[in-house]
């Protein structure tokens, strides 16, 4: 397998708090992969350290075979790396399609905004109200849309399902096949194991800052998944 | 009542002139978080900088422009990328501190340099010539030009924030300076680009300032009173609401300069205080908390 | 287990600063009967920076309320001299406590209205409210108006000895009882509100402390003892006018000499001080250039160590004279 994403001993700090030690993980183009484990297993710290966030080695990440840990957050877009963030974040000041627009990064590709709306109808009727006046799940969809107008062949999303009623999740979800098609990566970050198996190729589970188990989610089973994740032996 | 009248006029010109000044002010405390408070000195300095260019390169006030307005922007960039980038954070000490250092530092500066005489920008004709509204009442050119050029700057600014790309991130920057690096803009960088925007009209400020005003290295600090004074009374919401700020200041110093000359700027004072009494969060408050 | 370990400093350290503090009072109190009259007079002048000093650090350093408007206080301590003695009659040495009770006094309404102002907006404002006070001096001419005023006639009748010895006596006593009454504070349970206050507002607001309570004591007693020292130094001045009793001058003395020592320590301001006086002895003939170095110095401390001189003295070298901090023992 040819990695789009690699990562090698991947280490990560918060000063003297050690949040992940050693991660190895690899993500090939058009792939959608998830990372699952409980609150502090250190997923976020992951993402995270992947768009500079969190200071990282430069060999530790390796993008097409090139060392890019470390660099600056900014440069990271360029590179094809989008992140939607746990939270969202989206700009309050900022309307929906101008919270689109600045995804841009100056990027062309299939991801524009007619493309965007066409994905996520409903934003096309509310793209010019403030962004944080939506509903949870709209500002979600407002999320991700930003992250793909950068025409990004990785994206990495934390925690989508966070505080969304299911039927909203299984909405957001159901737009992946749609973007992996034209070759873009996800790495999805989730708590929701019965999510994470539904949508992800390939899952990785990670527990206090190490990979604790990692397959193919058809060949997984609960049983194996529940122990990587708890930590019951 | 021409005198009321006048007195009015006066004070809604003066005000113009407080609005241009606090538009930098508005303008770093919009994007950054930041109270620049050499803001004042900076504008001086830009006086002192047209005051060069007119004694060396004998240009008009209004032509020194022309260098110093990108004089001052390049100012504001270095200082934003060499200063003030390391002091932004959760800690408001720091920047504050720093630039108290930059005010001292500038005034004492121009005193070795400038000495303590007061100067003033010869604009010629300018200053004198007046339009005629009707029997004994007259406003000057030059204060409505100011006061236009107050209105003039106000209006692009908002156009850029509301409608460039430029604008558009530095809004962005200003809600969340992590998840706009992701975006692929530099945080460093747009501070440094605002604040150099900051410093530009700054330095239009000056000039006119200059042109309008006797000035000596002290005048800073009343300067940044003013400009400060002006963006509380309108409330951060909007530069328009600078702008009302600067005249509800201006009305309010004309009318206790005409009271007594000696009440004028505590005329000015009090009426801040008491909106900040009774309207703490200002005329036109930002609706939403950021 | 976990215990804050303070009683057992208590039993030692203290006794140190103790010991420390009487022998520095009893040379003080010596001087007036062996030391020049200009030793004497600088001597004052370092005093009354030394507690204004610590009072900015209480306020800024442990309030985290920077105030660019402590000047008025100085102002108003000033003018109740020329009020109450000059005009009234009554002693200047009466004057003075009298001073600082209006300083504190005016303090209380004042911090009503300025704590409507977060942060960098509070120290503007301070400044703000310090030029109205400035203006109503000015304007008021039965006050001296303007130009000033001199109050030499309400020290006549007192021998020339006595003056200076009183006022060292009165400068020792505010900043020697600045430096242990900081000291003493800290380590009382205000102290631990205080500390608290420093390090995160919304965790001491959490952990039950009103901070806004605090935060205006702290005011009204940094405010009131700005009021002493400020009729103090015009005590010995005899002369007063609106623009050099409520100059901004005196907050960027202040600033710097608490900054460029040490902000938040008691120590710092010490050390500042001292700085502060050897560098304008040694600069004074290069005119504003030892404001500028001043300035270069206090950016160059907020840039590289927050902690100041006093920071990198204890990081380095682990001293500490004014043992303040609580440590947790596991």
């Amino acid at each position: 397998m040819s990695a789009l994403l690699e990562t090698r001993e991947l280490t990560a700090f918060y000063g003297d708090f050690q949040a992940l030690y050693g991660i190895d993980l690899a993500v090939a183009a058009g792939e959608v992969v998830a990372i699952i484990g409980a609150n502090g297993a250190g997923k976020s710290t992951f993402l995270k350290a992947l768009v500079g966030l969190v200071a990282a080695k430069a060999e530790a990440v390796r993008l097409d075979g090139a060392a890019i840990g470390g660099i600056a957050p900014h440069r990271l877009v360029g590179l094809g790396l989008a992140l939607v963030p746990e939270g969202r974040r989206l700009f309050p000041s900022l309307t929906v399609e101008e919270n689109l627009r600045i995804g841009t990064a100056g990027s062309r590709g299939q991801w524009t905004l007619e493309a965007i709306y066409d994905l996520f109808p409903i934003l096309a009727e509310r793209r010019s109200s403030p962004a944080t006046a939506l509903s949870g799940g709209q500002q979600q969809m407002v999320a991700i849309g930003r992250a793909l107008m950068s025409n990004p062949r990785l994206l990495l999303c934390d925690e989508l399902s966070l505080g969304l009623a299911p039927t909203v999740i299984r909405d957001i979800y159901a737009v992946f096949p749609r973007i992996c098609k034209a070759g873009t990566a996800i790495v999805v970050v989730e708590q929701d194991i019965g999510q994470a198996m539904a949508a992800a190729d390939r899952l990785y589970c990670f527990q206090e800052g190490r990979v604790s188990l990692s397959g193919p989610a058809a060949s997984l089973t609960r049983e194996q998944i529940s122990t990587a994740y708890f930590g019951l032996h | 009542m021409l005198n009321l009248i006048d007195t009015l006029l006066q004070g809604v010109m003066l005000g113009g002139q407080y609005a241009l000044m606090a538009v930098g002010l508005s303008l770093a405390f919009g994007v950054m978080r930041l109270v620049n408070v050499a803001h004042g000195d900076f504008i001086v300095l830009a006086a002192y900088l047209a005051l060069i260019c007119m004694t060396t390169l004998g240009l008009h006030p209004l032509a020194a422009l022309i260098v110093v307005v990108p004089v001052m922007a390049i100012v504001g960039y270095g200082v934003q990328r060499l200063l003030l980038n390391r002091a932004v954070g959760r800690d408001i000490m720091p920047a504050l501190l720093i630039t108290f250092g930059l005010s001292v530092i500038i005034q004492n500066g121009l005193l070795e340099v400038f000495s303590a005489d007061s100067r003033r920008l010869d604009a010629g004709g300018l200053t004198a010539a007046g339009l005629r509204l009707g029997d004994g009442l007259a406003v000057g050119w030059f204060p409505l030009i100011t006061f236009g050029l107050a209105v003039a700057v106000i209006a692009g600014l908002e156009a850029l924030f509301a409608r460039s790309a430029l604008g558009r991130a530095f809004r962005a920057v200003s809600d969340d300076q992590e998840i706009v690096q992701l975006m692929g803009y530099d945080n460093r960088h747009l501070y440094a680009l605002a604040m150099a925007l900051a410093f530009a009209v700054m330095a239009v400020a000056g000039v006119l300032f200059g042109i309008g005003t006797v000035f000596d290295p002290a005048f800073g600090p009343p300067q940044l009173l003013f400009a400060f004074e002006a963006v509380i009374i309108g409330g951060m919401g909007s530069l328009w609401g600078t702008l009302a700020g600067g005249v509800i200041l201006g009305l309010a110093q004309a009318i206790g300069f005409r009271v007594d000359p000696g009440w004028g700027i505590l005329f000015g004072h009090a009426v801040f205080l008491l909106i900040l009494a009774v309207q703490p969060r200002g005329l036109i408050p930002k609706t939403r908390d950021a | 287990m976990t215990a804050i370990r303070q009683g057992a400093l208590k039993a030692s350290r203290p006794d140190r600063v103790a010991t420390l503090s009487l022998i520095a009072a009893a040379i003080l109190a010596s001087m007036p009967f062996w030391a020049g009259s200009d030793t004497l007079r600088t001597g004052v002048e370092m005093l009354c920076f030394l507690a204004l000093a610590q009072l900015w650090n209480l306020l800024a350093g442990y309030g985290g309320l920077v105030s660019f408007g402590q000047q008025a206080f100085i102002g108003i301590g000033g003018y109740a001299l020329v009020l109450f003695a000059y005009r009234l009659g009554l002693s200047p040495y009466l004057a003075l406590p009298i001073g600082a009770a209006l300083s504190a006094l005016v303090a209380w309404p004042m911090s009503r209205l300025l704590f409507r102002l977060n942060g960098a907006y509070f120290a503007v404002g301070t400044w703000i409210m310090a030029e109205c006070w400035r203006l109503i001096f000015a304007n008021w001419s039965w006050l001296g108006g303007g130009s000033g005023i001199s109050i030499t006639a309400t020290m006549r009748a007192i021998d020339p000895w006595w003056r200076e010895a009183l006022a060292f006596w009165i400068a020792g006593l505010a900043g020697i009882g600045a430096v242990v009454g900081l000291y003493a504070l800290l380590r009382s349970r205000w102290g631990l509100a205080l500390t608290a206050l420093r390090d995160s507002e919304p965790a001491s607001e959490a952990a039950g402390i009103s901070v806004r309570r605090v935060k205006t004591w702290v005011y009204v007693a940094a405010s009131g003892g700005a009021g002493l020292v400020g009729g103090l130094i015009f005590l010995t001045k005899l002369r007063l006018s609106p623009d050099a009793a409520v100059s901004i001058n005196w907050s960027v003395m202040i600033v710097f000499i608490v900054v460029i020592g040490g902000i938040g320590t008691i120590e710092g301001p010490i050390l500042g001080c001292i700085l502060y006086f050897l560098l304008r002895e040694y600069l004074a003939d290069f005119g504003a250039a030892y404001m500028i170095a001043f300035g270069a110095l206090a950016i160059l401390v907020m840039l590289t160590t927050r902690g100041g001189l006093w920071g990198e003295i204890r990081s380095r070298w682990g001293i500490e004279l004014f043992p303040v901090r609580r440590r947790l023992d596991g």
